[in-house]
């Protein structure tokens, strides 16, 4: 079922003042034409672009918080304007990057402002509704944070508790701009997991963000923003592999590298090359890493390779180099046995930072 | 489950605890704003004995001089200082709510200045002045005074709003409030320039502001037009609360946010301009009390603080008017300077506060 359907849809800011809804002028600026996007139940849809790509744009038109500029927004089959705004309420929740000061509101408070759809605005909360505020918090993960005062949490945690309160709305239909925006590392991670779940557990979810890694691997639909080619729409693996991630994102100092999804600087002439190999996926991946960061070539030069490296794992046995979940915790060791071109004989070394300055000793030789 | 359960149940006992403990404490302020109330009655440069209050107000008492004091010019004075007081107050917390700025108050965005230009419009140029500062105007004369003080803070406060669409922060919303004040003082002042001296004898009194004005009779358009505003803001204080979210943010929750952004206005330029209209500028207080109530009761929701505010509006406006008497040989100080002396180091405490603590000041 269809739980956001945008029809010809053209996004964007009117000319002037006084231009109505709908209507096209002369001077409007026009963001995206002519969107045909579908938002279905049980699915995470990542709304992908580079900063100031107009990814915001796109997600208040479609949630009613910027009037369109033509075509039309359907909200389970009825027309997004008809809408009144606590009937909207039920079927779509938001979570935006207003920042806010919540002054003396704690969690459980602004938690609760998620329930106010289903509320009069004179009674006091509940006991249904406090139980569906204190569901909210438990599944993200913040059940003892509910006496804290919002304001003293951290970004990640203010965050976390946002989508708690558009969680507690019990839509089928989420929607969040830039979630993972400030947000360190974990965190960045943490929210998007806890989408996905969302979206497991049948809600329909659709995030805007500038994260293209996090992006790849958690969604189940990426629509991407292209500067010359408007909104395109695939799988995460579709449009790393149709190059349509490189073509939004390539600038003149990084390019997409569609083998590790990561962004690569275009480097200089390699300075030797490095033949590895190995019993550890993991290992492999990292000491890879290492050759690329050295500025070293993966590729056979034309005299062949420079050097090589094996990696073998010792400790705990694993022959078999495929990704396992098991595989991933590193409670193993390695050993990296060496031969350079010039000399045959073999070294072996035992840390990455003996791997290291053997392979800097290649390319410019103790004197 | 049933440990889940359980510690669900502990949680909400704690939380109920902490409403019922704001609830006293509401009812306490409460209770001491009665007993400055009857602390004002018995002020003055004839001392009454407070004790002696009831009896002189319902009519059991053999002293007539003490119940003509009394009834004829310190109840109506003492209300004033009452409804006033809590108006102001209720005023600057809605305005406060409005623009999401600690210091936004009918004084500070120039919203007692367009209620004063209102006000002075029937002062100055259509209504006649008498002994007392608006002596000789009629009921009629005085519901008028009243609406036209509203519809200047009105005025002032979409020309405001329209303002802080486009620039936004405490700073530039203070300086817009100044400007405007200082637009609507000179439009006074012309006023004042071609008026006759004796008019103007009345409106520079006017401006010094007291609570003392108002005779009994047009105690209930006071009482009328206060009433409304509060009617007003007092049925939905969760809109209210959902405000902080910011106006997306509240509107993502289901808030009608123009509907509630126009009754916010229009109930807070009614309250501030009746006022205005019956007591002059009276300064601060607008933007004391609320702070104050929010300091009080740690707490965000308006359920709290309208009436916090409102009882703590009303106890500094009594508080004031009693200190205006107590200075010896019975000469009554002006208002508005006592309750800049009051407000003025709070309100300061108040922008060093934010800039450490946010909002929670």
């Amino acid at each position: 079922m269809s739980l956001l359907a945008a029809t010809s849809l053209d996004v964007g800011y009117p000319a002037g003042r006084g231009s109505r809804a709908g209507r096209r002028s002369f001077g409007d600026r026009i963001v995206f034409a002519n969107l045909n996007l579908n938002v279905p139940a049980d699915r995470f849809i990542v709304l992908l672009g580079p900063n100031g790509s107009g990814k915001s744009t796109l997600i208040r038109s479609l949630s009613g918080m910027q009037p369109i500029m033509g075509g039309s927004v359907e909200v389970q089959g009825r027309p997004l304007w008809r809408l009144a705004p606590s009937e909207r309420a039920r079927l779509l929740a938001l979570v935006l990057t207003e920042r806010f000061d919540s002054g003396w509101f704690d969690v459980f408070d602004i938690v609760a402002f998620g329930r106010l759809p289903y509320e009069g605005l004179g009674e006091e909360v509940g006991p249904e509704d406090s139980r569906i505020v204190r569901e909210s918090l438990e599944e993200v993960g913040m059940a003892d944070f509910e006496k804290r005062l919002f304001a003293e949490l951290s970004d990640g945690e203010r965050q976390k508790i946002l989508i708690a309160r558009a969680l507690a709305q019990a839509t089928p239909l989420l929607i969040l701009d830039e979630p993972t925006a400030f947000l360190d590392a974990p965190a960045r991670s943490e929210i998007f997991h806890l989408l996905r779940k969302q979206a497991r557990s049948g809600k329909g979810v659709l995030m805007s963000t500038h994260e293209v890694d996090l992006a790849l691997r958690e969604a189940d639909e990426v629509w991407l923003v292209d500067r010359n080619k408007g909104l395109v729409i695939g799988s995460p693996e579709e449009l790393v592999l149709s190059g349509a991630i490189g073509a939004a994102f390539d600038g003149p100092e990084l390019s997409f590298d569609a083998a590790t999804a990561r962004f690569v600087a275009p480097s200089a002439a390699p300075r030797s090359s490095v033949a590895v190999s190995g019993d550890d996926a993991v290992g492999l991946a990292w000491t890879v890493r290492l050759v690329e960061r050295l500025g070293m070539s993966l590729d056979e030069g034309p005299r062949g390779y420079d050097a090589e490296l094996h990696i073998k794992t010792i400790g705990p046995a694993h022959a078999d180099a495929r990704l396992k979940q098991a595989h991933r915790r590193l409670d193993r060791q390695f050993v990296w046995k060496a031969f350079t071109r010039d000399d045959e004989r073999e070294i072996s070394l035992s840390t990455l930072a003996e791997v290291e300055a053997f392979l800097r000793a290649l390319v410019s030789p103790a004197p | 489950m049933s440990m889940g359960s359980t510690v669900a149940a502990h949680e909400e006992a704690a939380r109920e605890e902490a409403a019922r403990s704001k609830r006293i404490l509401l009812t306490a302020l409460g209770i001491l704003c009665l007993a400055l109330f009857v602390v004002d009655l018995a002020a003055g440069s004839v001392r009454i004995p407070p004790l002696r209050i009831p009896a002189i107000l319902f009519g059991g008492d053999d002293n007539p001089a003490w119940v003509a004091i009394v009834r004829i010019f310190r109840l109506p004075k003492a209300i004033t200082a009452l409804v006033g007081g809590a108006s102001l107050a209720v005023s600057g917390l809605m305005l406060q709510t409005l623009f999401r700025n600690p210091l936004a108050g009918p004084d500070s965005l120039g919203i007692g200045a367009g209620a004063s230009v209102g006000a002075g419009i029937v002062v100055i140029l259509a209504g006649g002045a008498g002994s007392a500062f608006l002596g000789e105007l009629g009921l009629a004369g005085y519901s008028a005074l009243a609406l036209a003080s509203a519809l200047g803070a009105t005025l002032v406060l979409l020309v405001i709003l329209a303002i802080s669409r486009r620039l936004a922060g405490t700073a530039s919303l203070l300086i817009t409030g100044i400007l405007v004040g200082y637009f609507a003082g000179s439009i006074l002042a012309l006023m004042v320039f071609f008026a006759s001296p004796q008019k103007v004898q009345v409106y520079l009194g006017w401006t010094y502001g007291s609570f003392a004005g108002v005779t009994m009779g047009r105690i209930p358009v006071l009482i009328g037009g206060c009433l409304l505003g509060f009617i007003a803001l007092g049925t939905s204080p969760k809109a209210f609360d959902a405000l902080v979210l910011g106006d997306r943010g509240a509107e993502s929750v289901g808030i009608d946010v123009r509907r509630l952004r126009r009754r916010i206005i229009v109930a807070s330029a009614i309250l501030a301009g009746v006022v205005t209209a019956f007591c002059g500028p009276i300064a601060f207080l607008g933007i004391a009390a609320p702070q104050g109530a929010r300091r009080l009761f740690r707490s965000s929701a308006h359920r709290i603080l309208l009436p916090g505010s409102a009882f703590l509006g009303a106890f500094f406006a009594l508080l004031a008017d009693i200190l205006s008497q107590a200075a010896p040989g019975g000469i009554v100080l002006p208002l508005n300077p006592l309750l800049a002396l009051l407000g003025a180091p709070l309100i300061l405490s108040i922008v060093l506060r934010s800039r450490s603590s946010e909002g929670r000041s």
